[in-house]
């Protein structure tokens, strides 16, 4: 026995190896994590005498999917790759920036394809129909372009990931202002005279922070003040602004690290008098999910109404928002940015507000355009 | 189904180890053929009906063979033979040989065939030449019969190597079929090789892939020569690493089921001569070519015009036997003929020259050729070659190399370059010397280097694991040929 130690322990160690996955999957000792990944988890097919090729390759990927302790590797294995070896990309799907800052490598390619001029003449040609259906009714149709962690965060970027190359938003930004006079304001102008003192996105999160989510309102209800006075833009005074810390963003979460991030939160002085208000029914389809629709009232008759479709950044500006308007509805209707004739002829609101990130401009091309965008 | 892929290391290896340990010595064989033939089955089950076919047609051609000593013995190795290459011309060059008929019919106006699309079931290139290796041996009266048929079929398909080898001579394996020993300390030297081949192969091999296949991928006209050299370099580390990983994890794995497979590279990247190249990549190639082919030839024993133009042969059916592509032809060529230029009297000018030098030489001439085997085709090769020696436009992107040359690949890197030129043994033996006669202390290499040695197995294999669950890019060069 004391001949062969020296052999042994590695046979050992090799055969614990290989068997523990294997019992931990039957009899689970140590429990995996949570899934970090954003899709279902392939299920395990039918073998089929008649499909025996193809057999082994959907095995194969069912078990890689459900390998014991599956979540718990991947976490670990993107915490070494940001943290050990430091790596700018991280698992092929996200960039670590200056400050810890995180943002999305796929976002990142998908705005460096730009925007073919006959694809703008299309967007403007739907936005401007648009335009007129709803001016013919007296309504403004006005668009608020969000910039991504991307474009808004861009100095925490890696000094590699600049460019001096235009961006998609910057070529669809540069043709509407020489083309159109469709009411087009991009945010991003705005906050670059903001963010001297303070970030405004959050480090682990695609979203802007609180105080981010404030100015892109600021700038959103100034703009709507201009046509409708009495609506009344809440300053940084109206306000107490205190740090706290926020657990796990959704990058952060489909990392699968635990990464604590500042957040902002703004305690109202006076206590908002807005209350949200069921949605009507027959509002709801498949195009967009239940909890798609919010629908949020003031009593002050003097305020205008409005229908905004929105996407996620809009869920920090909430709070702020819901102030605006006399009656406001929020649509989320997955991305697709539609004008939802049906629901504006009902509630008749004074504006139809797209308020979107700029990653999404791209959806107001046909579907089949579209795609070409995404990648 | 390939070795480093979570379905192998934990449920096929592990299945089939109990299996065997747990099974009497008699029914072993058996066994290990039947998981040879899942093995090979899980990468495509229609194949497995070609694998028996060529198993069986050897068995009793090689009955045919040993039965006799009349004239008929060489009709029946001939047969034997040519049966092999037809299975290998089929399955390997139909589309090749269809395709470049179909030019010279174009040319001379003549109507062309319809295009075949067979497609290349794996390891066939390494089962055939080792069922031919067997019924030459035979022949030679250098073994005896294979009168058992799981005994040939297990030679032939034993899933160890019979993907991507090593090519196993039969007369080198023969005696293991029937008697084979089993220890820990085998068993243990199995693991260790097996551990360090999956490292080669998923740490530096799959990351070297990672920036060869993003410079070769690329437009040529952007491609700078820094580029263009970074991609080539990176390839160079990636065959090697992936061709010799995968023959330590053959090597290995046959030492865990009691199998002493012989050596298929050793650092050939420290040559000084294309000749000593040859003598240290992929062994078991070179020697299946030089006892099978180059030596019936005449070798070198029929003057020197002969030798080389056998020389020529032998290398062109070495790029030949690599893919039916010209490119592998024009490798093949190409080292055949840096061969005949050493032989001619630049190896003699070589040996006077410093180290540094032979090394330069040598290793330039290899980078050179392994253009042509990793770019698509011929125009990719010479758009390539045009790259690394400056003559393109250059356009840089600084996102690209950024993405692709980080930290992590940079550190495989620099470990790829180290082990390729032998530091990693160098380091022990230095070791190994300093505590035993220095330090006059044999613990550490009898307690504490097992210890590690079992602390690398396991880090490994998590690594292993959690490269194989992020990552999908796994496939195998040696795959194709």
């Amino acid at each position: 026995m004391k001949k062969n130690f020296k052999f042994i322990i590695i046979n050992i160690s090799f055969l614990s190896i290989i068997f523990a996955f294997y019992i931990n999957q039957i009899y689970p000792i140590i429990l995996d994590k949570e899934s970090i990944e954003n899709r279902s988890i392939i299920e395990k097919p039918e073998f089929d005498i008649n499909r025996l090729d193809y057999y082994p390759t959907e095995f194969e990927s069912y078990y890689t999917d459900n390998f014991s302790l599956r979540n718990s590797f991947l976490a670990k294995f993107n915490e070494f790759n940001k943290n050990i070896f430091n790596n700018h990309i991280i698992s092929g799907k996200f960039i670590r920036g200056e400050d810890d800052f995180i943002f999305s490598l796929v976002r990142y390619k998908q705005l460096a394809k730009t925007f073919e001029e006959p694809h703008l003449a299309m967007i403007k040609k739907e936005l401007e129909q648009r335009d007129s259906i709803f001016e013919a009714d007296n309504r403004k149709f006005m668009i608020f372009v969000i910039p991504t962690k991307n474009s808004g965060a861009s100095e925490k970027l890696p000094v590699f990931f600049k460019t001096n190359s235009p961006s998609r938003t910057q070529l669809f930004k540069e043709y509407f202002q020489k083309n159109s006079d469709l009411k087009i304001y991009f945010i991003e102008d705005f906050l670059d005279t903001k963010k001297d003192t303070s970030d405004l996105y959050l480090k682990y999160d695609t979203h802007w922070n609180k105080l981010g989510a404030y100015w892109g309102y600021y700038l959103l209800s100034e703009k709507v003040k201009n046509l409708s006075p009495n609506v009344k833009t809440l300053t940084v005074n109206d306000f107490i602004i205190t740090d706290s810390l926020r657990d796990n963003g959704d990058m952060a979460k489909n990392l699968g690290l635990d990464l604590a991030d500042k957040q902002y939160v703004f305690t109202p002085k006076i206590e908002s008098k807005a209350k949200i208000i069921p949605t009507k029914k027959e509002y709801k389809s498949e195009d967009i999910f239940a909890w798609g629709l919010k629908t949020v009232e003031v009593d002050n008759k003097d305020l205008p109404t409005a229908m905004i479709i929105r996407d996620s950044f809009v869920k920090h500006n909430f709070e702020f928002l819901k102030n605006s308007f006399q009656k406001s509805l929020f649509i989320w209707d997955k991305w697709q940015y539609q004008t939802h004739y049906n629901i504006v002829s009902d509630m008749d609101p004074d504006f139809v507000i797209y308020f979107m990130s700029e990653g999404n401009l791209h959806r107001f091309l046909p579907k089949d355009i579209s795609k070409q965008y995404d990648k | 189904m390939i070795f480093s892929s979570l379905i192998f290391l934990y449920i096929f290896l592990p299945t089939v180890l109990i299996g065997f340990y747990l099974l009497k010595h008699k029914y072993r064989n058996a066994f290990l053929f039947l998981s040879s033939l899942i093995f090979f089955a899980w990468g495509g089950a229609s194949y497995t009906t070609i694998l028996i076919a060529s198993i069986t047609m050897n068995y009793f051609c090689g009955r045919l063979i040993g039965s006799t000593d009349t004239k008929r013995k060489k009709i029946y190795l001939g047969s034997g033979v040519i049966l092999n290459l037809l299975l290998l011309g089929v399955f390997k060059y139909a589309n090749f040989i269809v395709e470049n008929l179909n030019n010279l019919f174009s040319w001379l106006d003549i109507p062309t065939v319809t295009q075949t699309s067979i497609l290349l079931p794996v390891g066939i290139s390494f089962y055939t030449f080792q069922a031919m290796s067997y019924l030459i041996d035979v022949y030679r009266k250098e073994v005896e019969t294979q009168k058992k048929f799981i005994n040939l079929g297990l030679y032939i398909s034993l899933f160890p190597q019979l993907i991507a080898g090593p090519i196993v001579r039969y007369h080198d394996i023969n005696l293991q079929l029937s008697n084979r020993t089993y220890s820990y300390k085998k068993f243990s030297s199995g693991v260790m090789r097996f551990t360090i081949g999956m490292a080669k192969k998923v740490f530096i091999a799959n990351n070297m892939a990672i920036i060869a296949d993003h410079f070769f991928n690329m437009e040529t006209s952007g491609l700078s020569p820094v580029y263009a050299w970074l991609g080539i370099i990176a390839y160079t580390l990636q065959i090697y690493y992936d061709f010799a990983g995968y023959s330590d994890m053959a090597i290995g794995l046959g030492r865990m089921f009691g199998f002493e497979f012989l050596e298929n590279f050793n650092l050939p990247y420290i040559a000084k001569s294309i000749m000593e190249f040859w003598r240290r990549w992929h062994i078991s190639l070179s020697s299946w070519f030089r006892d099978y082919l180059y030596i019936p030839l005449g070798g070198n024993r029929k003057g020197k015009n002969r030798t080389y133009v056998n020389l020529f042969i032998v290398f062109f059916i070495t790029g030949f036997w690599h893919g039916s592509s010209w490119n592998f032809v024009v490798w093949g060529l190409l080292h055949g003929t840096f061969l005949v230029i050493e032989r001619v009297g630049f190896g003699k000018i070589l040996e006077k020259l410093p180290s540094i030098f032979r090394y330069i030489y040598t290793l330039f001439v290899v980078i050179i050729a392994w253009v042509l085997f990793r770019a698509d085709d011929f125009s990719h090769a010479w758009e390539y070659y045009k790259a690394m020696f400056g003559a393109t436009d250059v356009i840089t992107n600084k996102f690209e190399i950024f993405e692709y040359v980080n930290y992590e690949i940079t550190f495989y890197f620099i470990i790829g370059v180290l082990g390729a030129f032998n530091f990693f043994p160098f380091i022990q033996k230095m070791a190994n010397r300093f505590f035993e006669k220095i330090m006059k202390s044999t613990v550490c290499i009898e307690v504490v280097f097992p210890i590690l040695k079992a602390a690398f197995v396991l880090a490994v294999f998590l690594a292993t694991t959690g490269y194989l669950l992020s990552n999908s890019y796994n496939p195998f060069i040696y795959y194709r040929f």
